[in-house]
């Protein structure tokens, strides 16, 4: 090779490096920021990129030196120290060495700061996971917080990124407000200053404090909610997941936030409060524009308005074809069977139809859409041929309008708009919150025991009077109130709000069982048990149905009885012996009852006697015992031991008597 | 803390010794057939076996014939020139710049700072020293080599051995040096990070700023979390460190002959009728494994509380593990391993609490005891039984009350066929999952003497020492009090306390094990480098060093039953694309397949004692969680080491003899 060979091919190798870095130059000149527009430049082509697509670390966080040093110190194999920090993480929990997976997650999202799954898994892992393995529900509650503050030290890194506030509203809400532990839970939440200074440099304490019951968590899981939409809202980073679900998370966490409040104690203004605003959210929500996974976008409390278009269209088009609507109507009716409820509903205008007339209304639509579902084509195909193609554009209107209706309805059973939206009205109005108050006094009671009201006689008079409720009375009562919640909302009567009643209802059911009496015939919310056996909900309460066959088939037996032979003594004795059988675990669960039924009496006269005696001196005796006397034949014992109450309480036999 | 191997000295040499030989005997054939065959290729068959018989022959004079003095002189002269290869500076620089920013990665306000601290530390120097062990080793000899310099070594009248031993102790000094520096450090780094203190919130740091428990709930006012039963008032102390303590003001009722333990904290005391004193004291709750000692000045409630430094922090628990572990069923069947509540990690056993038909459940877990001593305790009167117990629940029940534990002692007759037996009456208690919990265990312990028909002899109060463990022989019954939940035990989570050692000391025997892995790297750079350039020696070294941390995986591999078989059947599976579980046809060729493999797994097995099991000289653990380095463990660790230099030498002895520049 001859001496100028190398020195040529090192003037190639020159010009191919400076014709290189021309291009490079080109595309990787960095952008230049300045305050003044003219000064500042948008850098190359890569530069430009980065702007557009929001990539460079600087947009997507804060930089973190920590960060950036484990980035170098991996040198180049960020992807092996990733995998094997992984794997530690893994083994760690599985050794149950959560300690080291604290610090090894550390670490690892000092690694990959922004890939939001790793922050969304290990702050699962953690709240979820590793808290449920330890055994004292406090543990469970530290590592529950351990999670959230782990999540929430994720946002600097993505600070774009909503994913990030929404995970932490629903972990905050999920595992504080609806885990096993979540009285407990709530309990220490309320307490936990340390933790609420923890999170306050995002989320200011007072704004999720709530008047009288302290901090709630589900506030909490608000403020991070309204985090989200803040960060949406000012286009700081893109909305991720569908409105439908993006908008209905923070107004969602009002109404969790009212009933946990309500579960836990006695309703009262401030909750009522609370109901209300969770009601005001809720329909501004209804009333955000909504682009759902069709790319429709529509308004949750848009189907009014276009019922109401829906209807003039339909009037136009019976103009341009005159009386065959109702011609067709009419067969159709026949066909469909509409109750009169149903047809006196559907010819109000749609703006002055009630919830339950509108809901009737739509519920003969439908069937009669099932029975014709092209009733308007049907229409149009008997225009006269000068009307036709007016009428055809009108169906096309109809079918738009209808296409946008069905999209609305099945949206908003996917947020169960219409419940959530008749819940929180009626919760939040007096009769609901009286309602309210009435159900948890009496679930008190139950709890403390004390099924049948106490009373007081006055044996000069005879009469009594109550001193205290029972629990039955109280539910009896409170379920009078709520027959008037449920007629003034209808739409309750189906779903979780319902099913809580029935719950209630299940207990009175229970309680009537344990002191051996029967569902009363004018129980209040009769028709709603009906209502909800008609729409196959099967609840174990009994029907009017069934109580009439029950009814009927006693007095059947009853006849029979009397037919064939006269009950004699040893028969009574008998019966009020077996009735004793049933009515002993009334007595022994009520405990802190301070009286005792008669039942009790005619099983152990002796021993009953004597609390009978100190009852007398009280001069309280159970409303039940009362009316279970009247029934059944009175033994010598029961007798025996009437008198000395009488003696006691220096009252003549006949003044006894009258008291009975 | 996860203990797995419970070595004893005594019994481990025997064994150990045992297989040293075996490793050298197989070693030294191979190593025969080796320098034969090379032999063979320079001097053809016949003189290749005198020349191999020489080299043999004039190797035992060479080691008999080494000198003291000529060693330190060759380990004195590698010091040097190590000192002047700056690796040294630059594994100090690096070290330091670690600790420097190190507080970046470091979670002061985690659940157990001082664990991660002292991870942190460990583990960075073990890392740094392993390497530059590697380095200042592997360099050593090819860099003499290649610059001629060892030549004004070899023309000097030393021997081979020495050259080689000479420069292991030497390179082993300075590294010891700068590892023991590192420890002093990392010691000051530790102790500095983990010191805080903390104030009473309130206007001022006496009993005004306490308030009253909450005595219905009997939940903190501050934190809503349990409060301690004869807890009157509480306070707050400030945020440090990520933590606040909560103090409580209890209220101690003794008997007048029995003061509390600590009076430092007694805030006062009153006498109540029937003479009992009631004493007032503040007491700092606990976080993270540490507290606080409460200093009060003066008396009453004007009295001015101050709170100390952390303590409990740098403890070294002295443990007296159980000599066994083994479980009785539901039934009463005695078995090795306790029930399986399905846990991926088979480390406990666990204990049946039973069910609701089977109330009166005869699940324990019993811990064998032997050598059971009142002089291995530092306090007598009381012992402390220290557990950290599982809990698996199979159903919620009250998720506000633990779970219940019982635990009984036995005494364990020479014949129990003949001889009675003291059983105590049963401890019950409420378990802490993942907490060490310490149960006081007094001296004296109420039960009964039974004899071997079952009868009850007498009952009393009996010693623990004297009657329970009279022949050093003790029985620890553990069982589960909570119908449907299980306890879950193993060996390490029941243990009498003994007493703490002092933690710096124990600081430094954890670096021992730092110290024991460095020598073996460094003999093992000094031997490699004798036959092989720098390069390969380092990629020895890391292949050695990987398989030395993850021996137990790699010796698992080579275990019988593994699935998928041997390598040749692993192989034939790959290609043929059979998963694991999947029978192989059988046939004379799977069986040659089968039997070919279990030939190859025993050598890879053997193959794997070659590298050191870093695992056994690794005592980071221990220090983590505050427990004192068994001295047991330090000899075992010290006896591996020195086996290994001592066979590194040895075959580093020889690969230099082979090599020109030594004759």
């Amino acid at each position: 090779m001859s001496q100028l060979s190398p020195f040529l091919r090192k003037i190639i190798y020159l010009v191919a490096i400076v014709a290189l870095l021309i291009p490079m130059s080109l595309i990787s000149r960095p952008a230049q920021r300045a305050d003044n527009v003219e000064d500042s430049n948008s850098g190359g082509k890569l530069s430009q990129l980065r702007d557009e697509y929001s990539l460079s670390q600087a947009q997507l966080s804060d930089i973190d030196p920590a960060s950036e040093t484990m980035k170098l110190a991996s040198l180049g194999l960020r992807g092996v120290a990733v995998n094997m920090l992984w794997l530690k993480a893994i083994e760690y929990k599985k050794t149950e060495n959560y300690d080291q997976l604290a610090a090894t997650l550390e670490a690892l999202t000092k690694i990959q700061p922004s890939f939001i799954k790793v922050w969304e898994f290990q702050a699962h892992n953690l709240a979820y996971n590793v808290s449920m393995e330890f055994d004292d529900y406090e543990y469970r509650y530290h590592w529950v917080k351990k999670g959230l503050d782990f999540l929430k030290r994720g946002i600097p890194y993505n600070k774009t990124d909503h994913r990030m506030s929404d995970n932490l509203g629903f972990f905050t809400g999920n595992k504080f407000g609806k885990s096993d532990e979540k009285e407990s839970f709530r309990r220490m939440f309320r307490e936990d200053d340390e933790f609420h200074d923890q999170m306050s440099d995002m989320i200011d304490p007072d704004s999720y404090d709530t008047r009288t019951y302290g901090h709630d968590s589900w506030k909490m899981a608000y403020q991070w909610y309204d985090y989200s939409r803040d960060l949406v809202d000012s286009a700081i980073g893109p909305q991720r997941i569908s409105d439908m679900m993006f908008f209905m998370y923070r107004p969602a966490q009002l109404r969790n936030q009212s009933l946990s409040l309500q579960e836990e104690f006695r309703s009262d203004e401030i909750i009522q409060e609370n109901w209300r605003s969770a009601n005001e959210e809720w329909l501004v929500y209804g009333q955000d524009k909504i682009t759902n996974s069709l790319g429709v976008t529509i308004t949750l409390e848009g189907m009014a308005e276009y019922e109401a278009r829906l209807t003039k269209l339909q009037e136009r088009l019976d103009e341009l074809v005159p009386g065959e609507r109702d011609r067709l109507l009419a067969e159709l009716k026949a066909l469909a069977n509409l109750t009169p409820e149903e047809k006196y509903a559907m010819s109000l205008p749609v703006d002055q139809r009630s919830d339950e007339e509108a809901r009737l209304a739509r519920e003969a639509n439908r069937r009669l859409y099932e029975l014709d579902q092209d009733l308007d084509a049907r229409i149009v195909s008997a225009a006269s041929d000068e009307n036709r193609l007016d009428a055809q554009r009108v169906l096309s209107d109809i079918s738009q309008v209808e296409r946008q209706m069905r999209t609305i309805s099945k949206d908003s059973d996917v947020v169960n708009y219409v419940y959530w939206k008749a819940r929180t009205l009626a919760e939040s109005e007096t009769p609901t919150l009286l309602a309210q108050q009435a159900l948890y006094d009496a679930a008190e009671m139950r709890r403390r025991s004390i099924y049948d009201d106490e009373f007081q006689v006055d044996f000069k008079t005879g009469e009594k009077s109550v001193t205290r409720a029972g629990a039955i009375s109280l539910y009896l009562d409170a379920f009078e109130q709520w027959s008037d919640v449920i007629e003034r909302h209808p739409d309750l009567r189906i779903g979780v709000f319902a099913d809580d009643l029935v719950e209630k209802m299940e207990e009175l059911q229970d309680m009537l069982d344990i002191t051996n009496r029967e569902w009363p015939d004018d129980f209040p919310m009769q028709d709603f048990i009906d209502y909800r056996a008609t729409q196959g909900e099967p609840d174990d309460l009994p029907t009017t149905d069934e109580l009439e066959e029950e009814r009927s088939g006693r007095a059947d037996d009853s006849d029979e009885e009397v037919d064939s032979e006269e009950p004699d003594e040893a028969n009574k004795e008998n019966e009020s012996v077996d009735s004793d059988d049933a009515a002993d675990e009334t007595d022994q669960s009520d405990e802190n009852a301070s009286v005792k039924s008669d039942e009790n009496e005619k099983v152990e006269p002796e021993a009953s006697s004597a609390e009978e005696s100190s009852a007398a001196e009280e001069g309280v005796v159970s409303d039940e015992a009362d009316a279970e006397r009247s029934d059944s034949e009175t033994t010598a014992a029961e007798e025996t031991s009437r008198r000395e109450q009488s003696v006691e309480a220096g009252q003549s036999d006949d003044s006894t008597g009258n008291a009975d | 803390m996860v203990v797995v191997r419970f070595p004893d000295f005594f019994q481990w040499i025997g064994p150990g010794s045992l297989l040293f030989l075996a490793i050298l005997v197989a070693a030294s054939l191979l190593g025969l057939f080796v320098g034969y065959v090379v032999a063979v290729f320079r001097h053809g068959p016949f003189e290749a076996f005198y020349v191999v018989a020489q080299v043999i022959g004039e190797a035992i004079p060479d080691f008999l014939g080494m000198s003291f003095r000529r060693l330190v002189a060759i380990a004195r002269l590698t010091a040097k020139e190590a000192f002047r290869r700056r690796v040294l500076l630059v594994t100090f620089a690096i070290f330091a710049a670690m600790l420097l920013f190190g507080g970046w990665f470091l979670n002061g306000a985690s659940e157990h700072p001082d664990r991660i601290y002292v991870n942190f530390v460990m583990w960075g120097t073990q890392m740094l020293v392993l390497l530059m062990g590697m380095l200042v080793s592997a360099f050593s000899l090819p860099e003499d080599i290649k610059n001629k310099t060892i030549y004004t070594v070899v023309t000097k009248p030393v021997r081979s051995s020495e050259i080689v031993l000479g420069r292991i102790m030497g390179l082993g000094a300075v590294c010891t040096a700068l590892l023991a520096l590192m420890a002093l450090i990392s010691f000051f780094f530790v102790w500095r990070g983990l010191s805080h203190e903390h104030q009473i919130v309130g206007d001022t740091q006496t009993l005004a700023s306490f308030v009253d428990v909450d005595k219905g709930t009997r939940k903190s006012r501050f934190t809503a979390r349990r409060v301690s039963e004869n807890a009157v008032m509480e306070a707050q102390t400030t945020r440090e460190s990520g933590h606040s303590h909560r103090l409580e003001l209890v209220e101690d009722i003794r008997d007048a002959d029995s003061p509390p333990l600590v009076a430092s904290n007694v805030v006062d005391s009153t006498e109540l009728p029937g003479g009992r004193i009631k004493y007032r004291r503040v007491i700092c709750q606990p976080v993270g494994g540490h507290t606080h000692p409460v200093m009060i000045d003066g008396e009453g409630d004007d009295a001015r509380i101050e709170l100390g430094s952390a303590v409990g922090y740098f403890r070294a628990r002295v443990p007296v593990y159980a000599d066994s572990l083994s479980f009785r069923d539901r039934e009463g069947n005695l078995k090795d391993r306790g029930t399986n509540v399905g846990n991926e990690w088979g480390y406990r056993g666990y204990i049946d609490g039973g069910n609701s038909n089977n109330r009166s459940t005869l699940s324990r877990g019993l811990f064998q005891f032997a050598g059971f001593r009142e002089s291995l305790f530092r306090r007598t009167d009381v012992i402390p039984l220290d557990m950290s117990l599982g809990v698996f629940r199979t159903y919620k029940a009250n998720i506000e009350k633990r779970v219940m534990a019982g635990i009984e002692f036995e005494s364990v007759p020479e014949n129990p066929e003949v001889d009675n037996r003291f059983v105590s009456d049963m401890i019950t208690f409420e378990t802490n999952e993942y907490t060490l919990q310490t149960l006081p265990i007094p001296r004296k312990l109420v039960g009964k003497l039974i004899s071997p028909d079952g009868t009850i002899v007498e009952q009393g109060e009996y010693d623990l020492f004297d009657d329970y463990a009279a022949n050093g022989n003790m029985l620890v019954s553990l069982s589960c009090r909570d119908n449907g939940q299980f306890l879950g035990v193993a060996r390490a989570d029941v243990y009498f306390r003994a007493g703490d050692t002092l933690y710096w000391l124990n600081f430094f025997k954890g670096y021992l094990g730092i110290w024991c892995q460095m020598m073996i790297v460094i003999a093992m750079g000094v031997a490699f480098s004798t036959f092989l350039n720098t390069p390969v020696t380092m990629l020895g070294i890391v292949v050695m060093a990987i398989l030395g941390f993850y021996s137990q995986f790699v010796r698992d591999l080579t275990l019988p039953d593994t699935d998928g078989g041997g390598p040749i059947e692993s192989f034939v599976r790959v290609i043929t694309q059979q998963n694991m579980q999947v029978s192989l046809e059988t046939g004379i060729m799977t069986t040659l397949m089968e039997q070919t493999d279990k030939l190859l797994v025993t050598l890879l097995s053997g193959l794997t004692y070659l590298a050191p099991d870093f695992s056994q000289l690794d005592f980071s653990a221990f220090l983590t969680y505050g427990y004192s380095v068994d001295p047991q463990r330090l000899i075992v660790a010290v006896v591996i080491t020195a086996a290994f230099i001592v066979g590194l030498t040895i075959l580093g002895y020889f690969a230099l003899k082979t090599r020109e520049i030594a004759k």
